[in-house]
């Protein structure tokens, strides 16, 4: 999926000069710096054997603009995220997609409607463009029977479809993905990481995942869709006295 | 006595920092309507207008039953009491009084607490446990423009519309009962309660509603943000929510009073009966 070297000179989606420390707990999390084009998608891993599913999550929030990392900086389409007032990080965030690992649909909207929401606030393209775009989104994801169920009527794996769905209604440009890095359950053979991997693909935009521990076939599958492997480092977070 | 000073030095400077915190709130709340102007504002009407759905048109039941009881204990008392000794003006008096100034604004604030605040409260910190605050920022939608300051319009407006229905069941339906009980002209009612009306009354009146219908959903607002992501927060924020609620509640409703109160000659309270 790496793009051709003439390619090369669209701008950076995401980059991480210096790498990236983020604390999470009693724990440092460690990126090293890396940078993603668009068409680029990458997995971030955990060390062998570790299961540290809110490391992730930190580490996943920072790279969705969610806070501040304890050190380094992250680069957004150009853009050091830190330098940006409250109006333009909320701008920029319209262009970000973001897949929590657990909950994040609204419990008190349907399927169809958390998925507009997005739109209604941000795109504002009449109800009709709307509601066209929410009926593409529900068809691709096969949740078209379920448009007008409630986020807690639906199954682990359709519930991370419709989240999915929705962090892709306003065609972002990046995309952060938390998984747990169970392949089978995240998936379930339902063609999600697929998806996102196609996304990736097809518009200009960039997607990285952000998994909780590490599982041999999902890494093999993905590195075999082009997603760049990249392990991250735990350290103890000395708190200074 | 250190002790006790210090104990009184904190509760002291824990209820500034609240009060900060909550005008800081405020201030943010209603910031968004502003910095968010380039959003869609679908949405925004949407939720006031559910908020006010929730807050008022369904409390209207309550509202109702709770005003005739209030109308006729007034009127029956007002009539076996103050008004065979003092004749019809002090009746219309006193039920202004108690009615409008006082009991309805109280009463009111009581049934949004128990029904609103203390949902608002469980629902926003429901959200911030599920991570449905977080998903809102992560798109772009400030949660604060979204949640909270749609639920203040919505809150004031209900007040006010359930404080109006309240006052105006408790004196017609109230008079209308209390025909059953003790026979009153209709006209020496109304002209007693009509004359007995002032412009301070009604000041005092949207003073405490205004005031009362934001503070109110601003703690329940408040509290509800406050959960970070543990389930065991939310009962906790409920709680805190309807009880710091129902303080601010007849706080407001004590010192609007006693502010009336403040500007006037003594020997006219004495003499003219009720304030």
């Amino acid at each position: 999926m790496s793009l051709a070297p003439g390619e090369r000179n669209l701008p950076t989606v995401l980059r991480l000069p210096t790498g990236l420390t983020v604390v999470s707990g009693t724990l440092q999390v460690q990126v090293p710096p890396m940078e993603l084009l668009p068409g680029e998608w990458a997995v971030l891993l955990p060390p062998a054997g570790a299961d540290l599913p809110e490391p992730a999550t930190d580490l996943a929030r920072r790279l969705g603009t969610l806070g501040m990392p304890a050190r380094g900086t992250i680069e957004l389409f150009g853009s050091p995220i830190a330098a940006l007032t409250y109006a333009e990080l909320m701008r920029l965030r319209s262009q970000v997609g973001y897949v929590p690992h657990r909950g994040g649909l609204l419990a008190n909207r349907s399927i169809a409607d958390n998925l507009g929401l997005p739109l209604s606030i941000h795109a504002r393209l009449g109800s009709q463009a709307e509601a066209a775009r929410v009926a593409e989104l529900l068809a691709q994801f096969e949740l078209s029977d379920r448009a007008d169920k409630r986020p807690h009527q639906l199954d682990p794996t359709h519930y991370f479809r419709a989240l999915l769905a929705r962090a892709l209604t306003l065609r972002p440009q990046w995309l952060v993905v938390e998984g747990s890095g169970d392949f089978d359950s995240d998936t379930d053979g339902d063609g999600s990481w697929p998806a996102i991997c196609a996304w990736c693909e097809q518009g200009p935009a960039a997607a990285v995942a952000v998994l909780a521990r590490r599982h041999v076939r999902f890494e093999a599958w993905a590195s075999g869709h082009g997603a760049r492997l990249v392990e991250w480092l735990v350290a103890t977070n000395e708190v200074p006295s | 006595m250190l002790k006790t000073v210090d104990a009184i030095g904190s509760k002291v400077v824990g209820l500034v920092r609240y009060t900060w915190f909550l005008l800081a709130f405020l201030y943010l709340a209603v910031k968004m309507l502003w910095v968010g102007r380039h959003l869609g504002q679908r949405d925004l009407f949407r939720q006031v207008l559910m908020q006010v759905y929730f807050t008022a048109v369904q409390a209207i039941g309550p509202i109702v039953v709770l005003a005739l009881a209030v109308g006729v204990f007034a009127i029956v008392e007002g009539v076996g009491g103050i008004g065979t000794l003092s004749g019809a003006d002090n009746l219309g008096r006193m039920v202004t009084v108690v009615v409008l100034r006082e009991v309805a604004p109280l009463l009111t604030g009581v049934v949004v607490i128990v029904r609103s605040v203390t949902a608002i409260a469980a629902e926003l910190g429901s959200m911030r446990v599920h991570r449905e605050v977080e998903a809102l920022e992560i798109m772009g939608i400030a949660p604060i423009r979204f949640l909270v300051t749609p639920r203040l319009i919505g809150g004031l407006l209900s007040l006010f519309g359930l404080t109006v229905l309240f006052a105006a069941t408790a004196l017609l339906g109230g008079f209308a009962i209390a025909q059953l009980l003790v026979k009153l002209p209709a006209n020496v009612f109304f002209d007693a309660v009509l004359s007995a009306t002032r412009p301070a009354d009604l000041g005092m009146f949207l003073v405490k509603v205004g005031v009362g219908g934001v503070g109110l959903v601003l703690i329940g607002c408040y509290h509800g943000m406050d959960v970070v992501d543990s389930p065991t927060e939310v009962p906790v924020a409920v709680s805190r929510a309807a009880l710091n609620s129902l303080i601010f509640l007849v706080l407001l409703n004590g010192v609007v009073s006693v502010a009336n109160l403040a500007g006037r000659d003594p020997t006219s309270l004495l003499l003219g009966g009720l304030p």
